[in-house]
């Protein structure tokens, strides 16, 4: 085509490279990479991060049996007061209760890990949400796999043993030796938390998007008043609870809007059918009671006829996976709170967390299982 | 299989393990590569490989007899078939159900209801690509550029190899078949630039490209939600998301063939820093544009026959050109319109009088005002390009201008978060005249951009393989 008066093209002009050169870069970049990646993974105080390497090292720092170990979700890592427990049940108690997103994969390996150092537990408490029960194996789940602190490949020597593809183990590597990988999203947050930079999410807005049909739902309205002051003590914090911090009552609505769009459908996804089997079979095996408790939920829940239907469906699903067990008890029906006392549909507020760890201690006792002895004083 | 999945990274370090190790014999390594070629082509879809095997088999054959054809008139006759074959494919999966369903609006708008036959065949992935690349081969043995291949296997690695095959540069048969051919030697200086290639064609695939592609999705998908400067810098975003998608693209092929030993074209010479439309052409899609001008500009007499003549090849030239890169009006008229600003820069070139150039800072202000005008309408083809409608088109070009929206701000923020490294790294490019320029720094000094560039790659770089955007031509 036609002949323009430009400047000079560029071009590519030979390098002249020598081997030594090119590994020299390579090395280069890694010593610089390498304190990158420390800082990243030593990078704020992210509890989704932190959380669940936080609880193993505990349960790694338990130099004596408890009587009551308390695994499970988020439902029971804000609901279980560990000195409620003990005050109600007597014995010494922990909360191991991490995050929904392990699903119920966690109990057994907690169980397991413990067995293997302390000898099998006495009492095994399970809480979970409504919500976990039916979720299925998801990328995040390999996510959360990468921050349990046990020696690469943990997932097939505990029970159950979980096969990962090799995309998947793949993920799990770069999560778990990789932070400046696995930590992007929280860098790229606090990046964009600056300046202008800050004012238009996309990926919020497209999420808005798509949730416009629930944002324009009727909205929940919120009942009771507001919680009691508590003092959560420090010895609770020392044994695994976490008080749940209170949102806004927009955030509250929101969450339950989603809730009762999707109300539960009673189902229990297969990863959770073969965490659950795995267990209970450890507290066949080894002789030590299992409690599995819902955690609360509430008010404006209950009040939906969907909603308490598939919950009421999720408590039949566990109880025939429970039933024929003699050392395994499954707790139906949940506790529900006012709808102020709550953080989301399923977190309890610490008054909520106190008023969940009195019933749950009022169910077991309720079961007149003689492991569980007479009230403390 | 995608250049930015673990899919290919674990394909390509299998693959090149058992390349090295066939290093001692040349036909082995073709083996590799021509196996290497299908399994990451039948990736997507298997039962594409049969295109691709009639490419291979219709031109390698056509090569050897319009080679041996004793007369002009059978060497046309056979090369026109060639062609006819090659473009027949393009025809049937690419073109057919675009012709038959404007033929049909044609024939409704003139009061005719017809239920014209489609295929609904999905688009092969980069079949616009290996199609013209292999018509390069039995046009040049017809020119008498180039003779033809006896080795099969050769041809068939020429078609087929992946580093290039579905998004190019679109090889000449001359410039990659001598290569395929000649025993292969991979120098240090080919590892060094293809690792920076490698290197610089992810960061502008995977932060640059993949990360302005949501902010000029949202604008464009929602554009009657925006202000004028809100739509102008979502197409500056897709400016630079469309370059650095394609040119990322053909920085890795080229990375990765220089690492099994091969040079492929240089594809992109930093085509947003042209100041005409003919320069731009000159360093964009250097592999098709140079195709078209070979091959379809020249034949049609080129500027041989006098200004009418010449205008109309152009013009030509480019809405043909559109159309190679999608079945879609839109294409056809982001072709028209580059055809249009090549015939309007060359008449004003012609009638302009010679004069001799002013100095300094006149030069470059001249110079600077040449380059702002030319990007801004690159910018606008870019809208013809990326809308995917008329209305749309319409809509967009008619509401830039400088009204704002409480979001706007943050939106320039992001597109100049996102874009300023590619930014620097081509005003030094441009500066040195060298595209390979931060590969040439000393070990103990490029240490720093590179792991610069690995720590956003890690950082910002999307999760989510996305498409190239030139797989859909």
């Amino acid at each position: 085509m036609q002949q323009s008066r430009a400047d000079p093209l560029p071009t590519e002009r030979p390098l002249a490279a020598t081997a030594g050169g090119v590994v020299a870069t390579l090395l280069g970049c890694l010593l610089l990479l390498l304190p990158a990646n420390w800082v990243a993974a030593h990078f704020s105080h992210d509890l989704n991060y932190t959380l669940v390497p936080t609880k193993w090292q505990m349960l790694a720092d338990l130099r004596e049996s408890v009587d009551w170990l308390v695994v499970g979700d988020s439902d029971g890592l804000h609901g279980v007061v560990p000195s409620l427990l003990e005050q109600g049940l007597g014995g010494r108690s922990v909360n191991l209760c991490t995050l929904g997103y392990l699903l119920a994969l966690q109990d057994p390996w907690v169980v397991e890990t413990y067995r293997q150092r302390l000898g099998p537990p006495q009492n095994v408490v399970v809480v979970h949400s409504y919500g976990v029960w039916p979720r299925p194996w998801g990328d995040y789940t390999v996510q959360v796999m990468a921050r349990v602190p046990l020696p690469w490949g943990y997932w097939r020597r505990l029970r159950p043993a979980i096969a990962l593809t090799p995309r998947e183990a793949w993920e799990l590597w770069l999560q778990r030796y990789v932070p400046l990988y696995a930590r992007a999203s929280a860098i790229q947050n606090r990046v964009f938390r600056l300046g202008p930079l800050a004012r238009l999410d996309l990926a919020a807005q497209a999420e808005d998007e798509e949730g416009a049909d629930v944002a324009a739902a009727e909205p929940v309205p919120l009942t009771g008043s507001p919680p009691p002051e508590v003092r959560v003590a420090p010895e609770d914090l020392k044994q695994g609870f976490l008080p749940a911090r209170p949102g806004t009552a927009h955030a509250l609505q929101q969450r339950l809007r989603e809730a009762h769009a999707k109300p539960p459908t009673g189902e229990v996804s297969p990863p959770n059918v073969q965490a659950l089997r795995a267990l209970m079979d450890a507290a066949e095996r080894d002789g030590f009671e299992l409690w599995i408790a819902n955690g609360p939920i509430a008010q404006a829940m209950q009040r939906d006829p969907a909603v308490r239907a598939g919950l009421d469906a999720l408590d039949q699903s566990l109880l025939r996976l429970t039933a024929g067990r003699p050392h395994v008890h499954f707790l139906p029906g949940r506790l529900a709170l006012p709808d102020t006392w709550m953080q989301s549909p399923d977190h309890a507020l610490p008054a909520g967390a106190m008023a969940y760890s009195r019933d749950l201690v009022r169910r077991i006792r309720a079961t007149g299982v003689s492991s569980v002895g007479p009230a403390p004083r | 299989m995608l250049f930015n999945s673990v899919t290919f990274a674990v394909f390509f370090a299998a693959f090149y393990v058992l390349y090295l190790a066939g290093r001692r014999s040349r036909v082995l390594q073709n083996v590799l590569l021509l196996l290497g070629g299908y399994l990451f082509y039948g990736w997507w879809d298997w039962r594409f490989l049969s295109l691709l095997w009639i490419s291979t088999i219709s031109d390698y054959f056509f090569g050897l007899a319009i080679h041996g054809a004793e007369t002009e008139g059978r060497r046309l006759g056979l090369v026109r078939l060639a062609v006819t074959i090659q473009l027949a494919l393009l025809g049937v999966f690419k073109y057919f159900d675009f012709f038959a369903t404007s033929a049909q609006h044609v024939l409704q708008s003139l009061g005719l209801q017809v239920q014209p036959l489609l295929l609904h065949v999905a688009l092969p992935v980069g079949i616009s690509f290996y199609t013209f690349q292999s018509m390069t081969y039995t046009i040049d043995i017809h020119r008498r550029k180039l003779e033809p291949t006896r080795s099969f296997l050769d041809f068939g690695v020429f078609v087929s190899f992946f580093p290039q095959l579905v998004a190019g540069p679109i090889e000449r048969a001359r410039n990659l078949i001598p290569q395929i051919a000649a025993p292969r030697r991979i120098t240090v200086a080919q590892v060094d630039a293809g690792l920076f290639l490698l290197l610089w064609g992810y960061f502008k695939k995977i932060v640059v490209a993949d990360n302005l592609a949501p902010i000029a999705n949202q604008v464009f998908n929602h554009c009657t939600q925006y202000h004028g400067l809100d739509l102008a810098l979502a197409v500056l975003a897709f400016t630079f998301q469309i370059y650095c998608d394609f040119s990322g693209y053909s920085d890795i092929a080229r990375g990765l063939a220089k690492l099994l030993g091969f040079e492929l074209t240089i594809n992109f010479k930093l085509p947003y820093f042209a100041r005409t439309p003919s320069e731009f052409w000159q360093r964009w899609h250097i592999s098709l544009s140079t195709w078209l001008r070979d091959y379809l500009y020249i034949p049609l007499g080129g500027n041989r026959h006098g200004r009418a003549r010449t205008y109309r090849n152009l013009l030509l030239t480019m809405l043909l050109g559109g159309l190679w890169h999608g079945a879609a009006w839109n294409f056809v008229i982001c072709g028209g319109f580059h055809g249009l600003r090549l015939c309007i820069y060359r008449l004003i070139e012609e009638r302009r009088p010679a004069e001799r150039p002013p100095d300094g800072s006149l030069r470059a202000l001249g110079a600077f005002g040449e380059w702002l005008l030319l990007f801004a309408l690159v910018n606008v083809s870019w809208v013809f390009f990326r809308c995917q409608s008329v209305p749309q088109i319409t809509y967009v070009l008619s509401h830039l201008g400088p009204g704002c929206s409480p979001g706007t701000l943050s939106l320039a923020a992001r597109v100049a978060f996102y874009t300023w490294p590619l930014v620097a790294m081509q005003l030094y490019q441009h500066v040195t005249g060298d595209l390979l320029a931060l590969a040439r720094w000393r070990p103990a000094w490029r240490v720093v951009p590179y792991a610069f560039l690995l720590l956003w790659l890690f950082v910002f770089g999307a999760r989510e393989a996305v498409q190239f955007i030139y797989f859909q031509f």
